[in-house]
């Protein structure tokens, strides 16, 4: 082997470091580095419609893939039915659908001459291996338990497919409409096996094209698409973690939708030309779960009265930068089925005599357990409700914590933890299915289960009970009414608001919706 | 030579084992559980256990640990609990854009560094200095995160003349560079400016200036050449701190890379990740420190011959 010389070092690190330095030069020079970037830019930019959000897809199979990344999901894949803006559910692969058999089977009618992007003609055959996948238990189905009812799927012809449930459920179309149950090709499941979700294959207005992770995933325009067709050939889903980098690329250009905003931001943009910012009702609420098992928040009238001692409407304001809505109900405004109630007032006085009448008169401690920093102002909320219940005479403490430890404390034994809230953050896509996790007996009080508040009023699980037996959806009504305004009166939470779903878009674009549950989705995408 | 060589490749072992225990025990230290990740949010309690014990995380963390060690010498890092893609390929994909960002840092990091500390050093007190120090005082302060918002505001929201995020071309990699590299600028810029003004006050140099040797031979051959030992020790040090510095500059311009990986891994609790790719870091660490030492030698007889 030939010995370098101190010399030959030398000189050859001086030639390099020159060379380097002269690039770097180069590179600074601000016409050369425009026509790079004219030149990047222009690789199909005009035809390509981006979307930016915040998390990096963990897999691009629906059944897996089940984060707030559900644009470039929305993009390559169709359900049977699909959520529109106004939260109803309208046809997508299904036609029409229909229950019988005392609401144990539903019948869907699939649309005709829809094929997957790798050729394979979409049918009940489809539909009923998508189920399967979702049910296999070595998929990594994230919701895998709400499709335990399905006991069978039947594929009486190509275009006809009939789910057997048990127990009947009338909110099993919902079921069908949520992002898990998009449907997948059975071609490429066979062929890709648990690969499927780096090789995703649906029916959606764009087809995979790539998947750089933590950069992109892109995917190319299905001129063969059923729906509405696209101005733009291709769709790209840009990953970018940092709000702040989020507000770049949307006062850039260089995405065209930007998800989940940061509400600092939100005036600044809305004075920016070339763009819009919207802010708009989201199917989630923020709020402290207490452990209610035993005193003092076993109480009502505690906690009604560590409710009247919050000024809700002046965090929102304050620290929330009015991206917030105050929140009257124990349900979801804007769900079907979500009534709202008389608001209970900021009312530091009253506050204190029920206190006094519940045995607290000279105060009490209390837990907040907190993971800071899980949506923008979450540990400014929770000091401002410490300092608002300080002012009753109630002294809290607020302990920070990782998620992992905060989910393990929350599902923890209630008896275990007297005098311990949680601060979380609450999303759901139907009435139902929030109102049972988060007050009926059966769910509140169960090892595991992240809600676990001990909350309970039997005469609320026999309404839940009665209501998901029915299909006559306006029975149901005054059902859910009654239902939730006992719980309303049981306080069982320490509500503080409904969140706000912020985003933004460039001017000239078209053809989307963010849903309430924040997902884009794509219908006839243009870009001018 | 190869005593020395050797001597600094045996010390490397314990260093590395040490580095496995604090990376194996860190993550065993921290609540939270890997195989509840792996099994989903709707598993029962039976597939967790399950899973638990597939993953031997039902054995004592002592057997955990010697059974990890083994795996990893074996390049057995087993499966990603977010992914379910083996963690060799996710750490292999993520290498090439975390190195390429690494280098182009430390590239304009050594070019303006030695040439600021050099300039300010053969101009000592002159307006050029004045600057020098104080571009070096503002680098070393600016933390990476604000540097890089502000960059991004500058160069595309204010000026448009390069993109903002992501990876591929030589320009979204100018941003990310010129953030990550600021800091080991400004040190390697210091670094050189003492070393050459130690130098430039020798009594050789003010001979070989009596004898009437040009400014640039006195100053590029005779100064240089003695002054860059030190500056070699910060340039070894500096990349440790740039791999470091990778995980927030990623984060920032949205770029793929390793250290990315890890802040998504460390989220998500992927431990067959985060443990994996911390290895990586710390192995490259230490082979960069290991080069240095062999430079050394190189560049010092007083080493070479020791």
């Amino acid at each position: 082997m030939k010995r370098i010389r101190r010399r030959e070092l030398l000189k050859q690190t001086a030639a390099r470091t020159a060379a380097v330095a002269l690039a770097a030069g180069a590179g600074a020079v601000p016409s050369i580095l425009r026509s790079t970037v004219a030149r990047a830019a222009s690789v199909g930019r005009e035809a390509t419609f981006v979307v930016a959000d915040g998390t990096e897809p963990n897999s691009l199979d629906p059944a897996v893939g089940t984060g707030p990344f559900q644009a470039i999901i929305n993009a390559m894949f169709d359900g049977l039915v699909q959520w529109n803006e106004k939260g109803q559910i309208q046809p997508a692969l299904a036609t029409s659908w229909t229950s019988s058999g005392g609401g144990r089977i539903w019948t869907f009618s699939l649309r005709p001459g829809v094929r997957f992007h790798d050729g394979t003609p979409f049918g009940s055959d489809a539909v009923k291996a998508t189920i399967a996948h979702i049910l296999d238990l070595s998929t990594p189905a994230t919701r895998r338990g709400n499709y335990l009812l399905i006991k069978d799927v039947l594929t009486p012809d190509e275009h006809t497919v009939r789910f057997v449930t048990d127990p009947p459920n009338p909110d099993f179309p919902l079921l069908m409409a949520d992002g898990s149950a998009k449907i997948v090709s059975p071609a490429a499941l066979k062929t890709y096996g648990q690969d499927f979700g780096r090789h995703p294959v649906g029916t959606g207005p764009f087809a995979f094209e790539e998947w750089v992770p933590n950069d992109h995933v892109s995917a190319s325009l299905n001129t063969a698409y059923w729906g509405p067709g696209s101005g733009v050939r291709r769709f790209l889903y840009h990953p970018i973690p940092e709000s702040a980098a989020r507000v770049v690329v949307l006062k850039t250009g260089e995405a065209d939708v930007v998800l989940d905003l940061p509400p600092t931001d939100m005036d600044a943009l809305r004075h920016e030309s070339g763009l819009a910012v919207y802010a708009t009702p989201a199917q989630t609420i923020a709020e402290l779960e207490p452990a209610q098992t035993k005193p003092p928040l076993k109480d009502v009238r505690v906690r009604r009265a560590l409710n009247m001692a919050i000024d809700k409407d002046a965090i929102i304001k304050g620290i929330m930068r009015g991206f917030a809505k105050p929140l009257h109900s124990p349900g979801i405004p804007g769900l079907w089925g979500s009534f709202d109630f008389a608001p209970v007032p900021y009312d530091p006085n009253q506050a204190r005599q029920l206190l006094a009448a519940a045995g607290f008169g000279g105060g009490m401690d209390l837990t907040i357990n907190i993971t800071a920093g899980r949506w923008a102002g979450d540990l400014q909320v929770v000091q401002a409700v410490q300092g608002y219940w300080a002012n009753v005479g109630v002294r809290s403490t607020v302990r920070q914590m990782d998620f992992a430890t905060l989910l393990v404390g929350s599902s923890s034994d209630p008896d275990a933890r007297p005098g311990a809230l949680t601060s979380l953050v609450k999303s759901s896509s139907y009435i139902d299915y929030h109102l049972y996790r988060m007050y009926d007996s059966e769910a509140t009080n169960v090892p595991g289960t992240q809600q676990r508040t001990g909350y309970g009023n039997p005469e609320v699980d026999k309404l839940l009970a009665q209501e998901r037996s029915m299909f006559d959806q306006p029975q149901r009504l005054p059902i859910l009414k009654r239902a939730q305004q006992l719980i309303w009166q049981d306080q069982p939470l320490i509500y503080l608001f409904q969140m706000v779903n912020l985003w933004g878009a460039r001017a000239g674009t078209k053809g989307f919706v963010v849903l309430p549950s924040g997902d884009f989705v794509p219908g006839g995408l243009r870009r001018t | 030579m190869f005593r020395h060589i050797a001597g600094r490749l045996l010390w490397a072992v314990p260093v590395l084992l040490g580095v496995s225990v604090i990376v194996f025990g860190l993550l065993k230290l921290i609540p939270g559980d890997a195989a509840q990740v792996m099994a989903g949010t709707d598993a029962t309690a039976a597939d967790v256990e399950a899973i638990r014990q597939q993953l031997g995380l039902d054995r004592p963390v002592y057997v955990q640990y010697v059974r990890w060690l083994g795996r990893l010498s074996r390049l057995d890092l087993g499966r990603s609990a977010v992914t379910h893609r083996p963690v060799v390929y996710e750490i292999a994909s993520r290498i090439p854009p975390t190195a390429e960002l690494a280098a182009a840092a430390m590239a304009l990091a050594v070019a303006l560094g030695l040439a600021m500390g050099v300039a300010a050093s053969t101009h000592q007190h002159s307006i050029w200095d004045v600057t020098a120090s104080l571009a070096a005082a503002v680098g070393v302060s600016m933390p990476i995160f604000w540097l890089g918002l502000m960059l991004m505001m500058i160069f595309s929201v204010g000026l448009r003349w390069l993109p903002s995020t992501g990876a591929g071309t030589f320009a979204q990699l100018v941003l990310p560079a010129l953030t990550l590299g600021s800091t080991s600028m400004a040190i390697i810029a210091r670094q050189a400016r003492s070393a050459m003004l130690e130098v430039l006050q020798q009594d050789y140099l003010r001979t070989a200036r009596a004898k009437g040797v040009t400014r640039w031979v006195v100053v590029m051959r005779h100064g240089f050449r003695n002054a860059v030992i030190p500056i070699v020790t910060v340039v070894g040090l500096q990349l440790g701190y740039l791999l470091s510095g990778t995980v927030l500059t990623e984060t920032v311009f949205a770029r793929p890379g390793l250290g990315r990986l890890i802040v998504d891994s460390i989220r998500s609790r992927d431990v067959a990740v985060v443990q994996s790719a911390v290895m990586v870091l710390s192995v490259t660490f230490i082979v960069v420190n290991l080069a240095v030492d062999v430079l050394y030698a190189y560049l010092d007889p007083r080493i070479r011959f020791d």
